[in-house]
């Protein structure tokens, strides 16, 4: 669903020219050589499970969520995140009323730069939303 | 007429309550140095391939650079142990590049034992 709604919402700044079959948003880490920038969003799991009441049924799940921004350069970079960050800030409550994900946080967020010829600069985003298991 | 109201060892308890305090802000920096130390142990195991991620040993120097610190100031209002390398390419085998998979030894190992790291700290807390 954040996927998805990444791909409607987020400009691919090199969408003329990236392949029909290449993506812009994936949802794991790239095995082959693709053309930056990339967005990468994948399920981190689910922690710290919590019973909502002795005699309930239903449970409170943390599920972390990695969104990393692959690209060439810092400003695209910086520029790609903040775009992700405002989109999954603005349909907060559409995406509770939707997929019943509540209370989006973004927990950090860690450039990673990389030397040498690749020489990709990337922010990995975690962000946070809570799902109550059963409801 | 007139009501006089005495509260009778008002000073003593002042004066218990001032001494509980330095025995929780105690317990409560010496469970954080046990949490520190655990953690700290965790991610090592974590690095030498004992736990679920790939082994990251070579020369030794990332497993050798872990360590665990101890905010001092137990008057601000979070105490935090952080556990960390200041091996350079530690970020690069934590989350990964362009040709190489994360390893997330640190974030792995935390998700592992929070649970535990905050039973640690309520269980030393509740002994004061």
């Amino acid at each position: 669903m954040i996927r998805d709604d990444l791909i409607a919402n987020i400009t691919d700044p090199i969408s003329a020219q990236r392949a029909s079959d290449e993506k812009f948003i994936l949802t794991s880490y790239p095995k082959r050589a693709v053309k930056y920038p990339i967005i990468t969003v994948r399920n981190m799991g689910a922690s710290t499970p919590e019973k909502l009441g002795i005699q309930s049924t239903l449970h409170l799940i943390e599920m972390p969520i990695e969104i990393r921004v692959w690209a060439r350069n810092e400003i695209e970079r910086t520029e790609l995140a903040q775009n992700v960050i405002n989109r999954l800030r603005s349909v907060e409550l559409s995406l509770t009323a939707a997929g019943n994900l509540l209370d989006f946080t973004v927990n950090s967020m860690v450039p990673v730069d990389e030397v040498g010829e690749a020489n990709v600069k990337s922010f990995v985003i975690t962000v946070g939303y809570r799902f109550i298991l059963g409801a | 007429m007139s009501v006089k109201i005495s509260i009778l060892g008002a000073e003593n308890a002042r004066q218990y309550l001032i001494q509980q305090h330095k025995r929780t802000q105690s317990a409560i920096i010496k469970s954080m140095d046990q949490v520190g130390f655990f953690m700290e142990g965790e991610v090592k195991e974590s690095i030498a391939g004992h736990r679920a991620e790939p082994s990251s040993v070579d020369t030794g120097q990332f497993l050798q650079s872990i360590e665990h610190q101890v905010s001092s100031d137990i008057n601000s209002k979070e105490m935090q142990a952080v556990i960390a390398s200041n091996v350079e390419h530690a970020q690069y085998l934590e989350y990964g590049t362009s040709s190489i998979a994360p390893r997330r030894h640190f974030q792995n190992s935390l998700a592992r034992n929070q649970r535990k790291v905050q039973e640690m700290l309520a269980n030393n807390v509740s002994k004061i």
